[in-house]
């Protein structure tokens, strides 16, 4: 090992990083860019529902739910509809994703103490929002129908409401409290955008220098397979390294996401993901020999399984059996894992060991397989 | 008892009287890719300074026996030695004391001129002390003075294929091999190239050339003329136009290869 050739290429690595304006735009801008998609415009929270109202009854506990409604942040009447006809169009179009009709004497039926159905009509088109808003509908009726209890037995002296309700659930949301997405979203992201860096970014300089001639320069040399693939990594360590403190910076200062644990950890766990993520790259090159084989080879073995198998978006836990068992090879199942328990529980080593043993021994495995696959011979 | 004979050690040359003669020495040297057999049988030496012109076609074998004797393909059959190390055992050996330029000149089309000469000064761990001034008398030979901020990608041809030289030559290796240096160069700029390859042999270093030119081949002190992947004929130029009786090496190349 030749700590002047090392040097050499890492120089060249970073001439050949900073002077490509694509690679600065993958660098700095694709993170940026990505965490402001999923910041504002891929949120999972389900706000502001666009609702149409048919209200036949119109008196004052019709208005009064209705308030409710809105004033809960989850819902948003964009209309009222007149008949059943006008209703439709507003779902047909689009307009409103949820429908709910109050039918004349819906309030007498309620003070009288009847049952009083209130008809809503959802938009399954998108299962998920429809699932969550009927959820949130159901909550804020169930609310309102307590009170309305409470007033009745009150007025006629009877003990309180809370006691005719023998379960109680109290929940209490820990790690993040507000349930918002973004934090949930930003460790699946740097988990991504590193997978990208280092697995591609790394592959596609090794492929182009095969593929312009140079690589064969470069063997006719007395440089040793490590050196070359330690100057290769060097760069991407740094810029790397410098693409999470750029995550969490975005994610503290413009998503007000809270780091719980040690920012230490997550760089170290950071360098753990990127070491494996570039051997990866590496192996990725010892096999293909023109740019679009990698570039394919590399978004079927990071792009894809990050996504879909790690739970950055997709929960683990309901996916079938056998897709279960191929997460346990995705690394960045491991990593999101580790990063989620270092943003939101502000967990150490103590529990994070075994995530962080399986990311050592996938960078292990794979700077072994590249550094063996690496030879300085032609075929 | 006398004391314990210091071993040979592995790569020294076994006879130093051999190193002095001869460079590059290759018995019965093979190379198949499948059932295509790219070298076949070819010997020949190679003296200590001389220029050495491997000449033929395209296709003809002379890139895949300068890539067996660089150490960058293993031979399928026979020996060869560079520098008085074994081409399949000791190429790693082989590759601290060579220059390879190959067909395409591998420069790094978006580094400057001197990146790329400071790059290479780096991969042959010349000297920090020494360093700047190799690179600048490689600026130099090249013809490269007041260039050197330029990218690669804007020479010509012709600077390209002298900067490639500067960068092959950087360590100032022993012996040099050049694989097609002169293709798609203009005229000028070959007899350019060739004066500066005249340079490197007068101060000691062995170069061995391929090249599909014939006028090339009238520059070298020994010449090899090959024809799928047999050595045809060889000698001095001036030798193989009398021997065969022709006035030119074209005419020589074209007798033996119709053979």
């Amino acid at each position: 090992m030749n700590r002047k050739r090392i040097i050499a290429i890492t120089k060249k690595e970073f001439l050949h990083a900073f002077r490509d304006r694509r690679m600065l735009v993958i660098i700095f801008a694709l993170p940026v860019v990505m965490l402001m998609l999923y910041g504002y415009a891929l949120t999972f929270d389900i706000r502001n529902i666009p609702t149409v109202i048919m209200d036949r009854d119109n008196k004052p506990i019709t208005r009064d739910i209705i308030k409710k409604l809105t004033g809960s942040g989850y819902f948003k009447i964009v209309g009222s509809a007149g008949d059943f006809k006008d209703e439709e169009s507003y779902l047909l179009s689009g307009r409103a994703r949820m429908a709910i009709n109050f039918d004349n004497g819906f309030s007498s039926k309620v003070l009288s103490g009847e049952k009083a159905p209130l008809q809503v009509i959802v938009d399954g088109a998108d299962a998920n929002t429809a699932v969550v808003s009927i959820g949130y509908l159901n909550s804020i009726l169930q609310e309102y129908s307590k009170k309305l209890l409470i007033k009745a037995f009150a007025s006629s002296g009877l003990s309180s409401a809370d006691d005719l309700m023998p379960i109680d659930a109290r929940p209490r949301v820990l790690y993040n409290p507000e349930l918002r997405s973004m934090h949930f979203l930003i460790p699946g992201l740097i988990s991504f955008i590193l997978m990208i860096l280092a697995a591609m970014i790394i592959s596609l300089t090794v492929v182009s220098e095969k593929t312009r001639g140079t690589m064969e320069q470069l063997i006719s040399t007395s440089i040793n397979p490590l050196e070359l693939m330690i100057g290769k990594m060097v760069p991407y360590v740094v810029i790397g390294l410098g693409d999470v403190l750029l995550c969490v910076i975005v994610g503290v200062f413009v998503f007000g996401v809270h780091i719980q644990g040690s920012l230490l950890l997550l760089f170290f766990e950071s360098l753990l993901f990127l070491f494996g993520s570039m051997g990866l790259g590496l192996a990725i090159s010892t096999t293909a020999n023109r740019q679009e084989d990698a570039l394919l080879m590399s978004s079927m073995v990071t792009f894809l399984p990050s996504m879909l198998l790690s739970g950055f978006v997709f929960p683990i836990n309901s996916m079938p059996g056998i897709i279960q068992w191929i997460s346990y090879l995705v690394p960045a199942r491991y990593f999101i894992n580790i990063l989620r328990g270092i943003f939101l529980k502000g967990i150490g080593l103590n529990y994070l060991w075994p995530d962080t043993l399986l990311l050592f021994v996938f960078a292990a495995v794979m700077l072994t397989i590249s550094a063996k696959r690496f030879k300085k011979r032609l075929e | 008892m006398g004391l314990p004979r210091r071993p040979d050690c592995i790569g020294t040359p076994r006879n130093d009287a051999l190193k002095m003669e001869n460079s590059i020495i290759v018995d019965n040297l093979t190379k198949k890719f499948g059932d295509f057999i790219a070298v076949n049988g070819v010997s020949f030496n190679v003296k200590k300074g001389e220029i050495f012109g491997f000449i033929g076609p395209n296709g003809a074998g002379k890139s895949t026996t300068i890539r067996m004797l660089c150490g960058l393909l293993e031979p399928t059959e026979g020996r060869g030695s560079v520098g008085g190390f074994d081409i399949s055992g000791e190429s790693e050996r082989i590759k601290e004391i060579i220059g390879y330029m190959s067909q395409k000149f591998s420069l790094y089309e978006d580094l400057t001129v001197y990146e790329n000469l400071d790059f290479y000064a780096g991969i042959y761990q010349t000297p920090i002390n020494t360093r700047k001034q190799k690179i600048e008398d490689m600026i130099g030979m090249a013809g490269l003075k007041g260039r050197e901020g330029e990218l690669a990608a804007n020479l010509s041809g012709g600077l390209k294929q002298r900067l490639a030289l500067g960068c092959a030559t950087v360590h100032e290796p022993k012996i040099l091999f050049l694989d097609e240096p002169t293709s798609g160069v203009d005229p000028i700029s070959r007899r350019n190239f060739w004066k500066l390859i005249y340079d490197l042999s007068v101060l000691g270093t062995t170069v061995l050339v391929t090249t599909h030119y014939m006028d090339e081949a009238e520059h070298c002190n020994n010449i090899a003329l090959i024809s799928d992947g047999k050595i045809a004929a060889m000698g001095s130029p001036t030798e193989l136009k009398t021997n065969f009786g022709k006035n030119t090496l074209e005419e020589v190349f074209i007798e033996v290869s119709s053979k």
